[in-house]
């Protein structure tokens, strides 16, 4: 082996000392525009926030694919849920009539929707496979209010980064970076195949945002908080299921 | 300097190396990328080709169960050919040749 010369050692310096100021460089722009994502922490955090970064850069106005009819699952996939109590159980023979979808946050006008008005807003469809991190994966028919038709009838506030939305289940919330909030695909949906959506699908009221893993599209959806500080919620990881393991960013 | 035999690869092992490098891992790559739902929204024909998205899954499985296979082959041979010497080789980029070898 020969040894290392004077002249490859200050290359190699100078390289090393281009990459870490690049490397700094590159962080800064990261951060004025909005390419890291709130659980950029810890181990997993440099290849969560390159691929959030990636994606964004070059996958923002992307379409998730839409299907033929004909390819719809003939028996979809009904993930288990955890029981979910006699209060939605009264909600539930009640024909989810009481059920209300609560929009706060930087809005110019908090409101408070039912589940008719949802669904006499404007509705969308579309055909879209929903993929589990775990692996399986079903094509169905999704119908709903775009969620940016939702964020202009309150007036969400142009600074806005993020949709903070929660399910029944009290420990089951999320966010969305406004690239998918206001992405047209994205829905608050209420309807499943041409049908109501069945609770064990997530009805009344579920998220459905095409370009992410299953667990982004959150059951029972309750109400949304529009915000310009993600970090303000939970433990400053964007969501609940970051603190349990899982990427804010389920675009993958 | 003149190449011993023992240093140089048979047609099998670089067919071997050939496979793993220009094949294995581009497809596991590529496989991979197939089961991201942003990247299939912006690259529909990347997981159409490879038959949809669950096909991508099951060929993305096998093909880690092979690299992992190759892997633990490899560490087996390192192993059995002299643990040290090996490793050394690997880092240095150069065999330490026995005397008289």
């Amino acid at each position: 082996m020969s040894k290392l010369s004077r002249r490859q050692l200050i290359a190699a310096g100078a390289l090393t000392a281009a990459g870490a100021g690049g490397l700094a460089v590159a962080a800064k722009l990261a951060h004025r525009y909005g390419l890291v994502p709130p659980d950029s922490g810890g181990i997993y955090g440099p290849g969560a926030t390159l691929t959030y970064a990636a994606q964004r850069l070059l996958t923002r106005h992307s379409m998730a694919r839409e299907f033929s009819r004909s390819q719809i699952s003939v028996k979809p996939l009904q993930n288990e849920v955890s029981p979910l109590g006699d209060e939605f159980k009264q909600l539930q023979a009640a024909g989810f009539a009481d059920w209300q979808l609560k929009v706060d946050g930087t809005v110019a006008e908090p409101k408070t929707f039912s589940l008719a008005e949802l669904r006499s807003f404007p509705r969308r469809s579309h055909i879209t496979m929903i993929q589990c991190e775990e692996g399986w994966s079903y094509i169905a028919e999704w119908t709903g209010v775009p969620l940016a038709h939702v964020l202009t009838v309150v007036g969400a506030a142009p600074q806005a980064t993020h949709v903070v939305y929660r399910s029944f289940e009290k420990e089951w919330w999320e966010s969305i970076d406004m690239a998918d909030a206001l992405h047209p695909q994205t829905l608050l949906a209420h309807e499943m195949n041409g049908g109501e959506l069945p609770v064990g699908f997530g009805g009344p009221l579920r998220m459905r945002v095409t370009r992410q893993l299953g667990y982004k599209s959150v059951k029972y959806i309750t109400s949304l908080t529009v915000t310009e500080n993600i970090k303000q919620f939970g433990k400053g990881l964007g969501a609940a299921s970051p603190e349990t393991g899982y990427a804010w960013f389920a675009g993958i | 300097m003149k190449k011993h035999e023992a240093w140089a690869y048979n047609v099998l092992q670089q067919l071997a190396y050939l496979l793993i490098i220009f094949v294995a891992f581009p497809l596991i790559i590529w496989t991979g990328l197939a089961m991201s739902p942003s990247f299939v929204s912006a690259f529909p024909s990347a997981v159409n080709v490879l038959g949809g998205q669950q096909s991508a899954r099951t060929l993305h499985f096998f093909l880690t169960a092979a690299l992992v296979l190759f892997l633990l082959v490899h560490v087996f041979m390192v192993i059995l050919a002299g643990f040290w010497s090996r490793v050394r080789a690997m880092i240095t980029g150069c065999a330490v040749r026995k005397e008289g070898a």
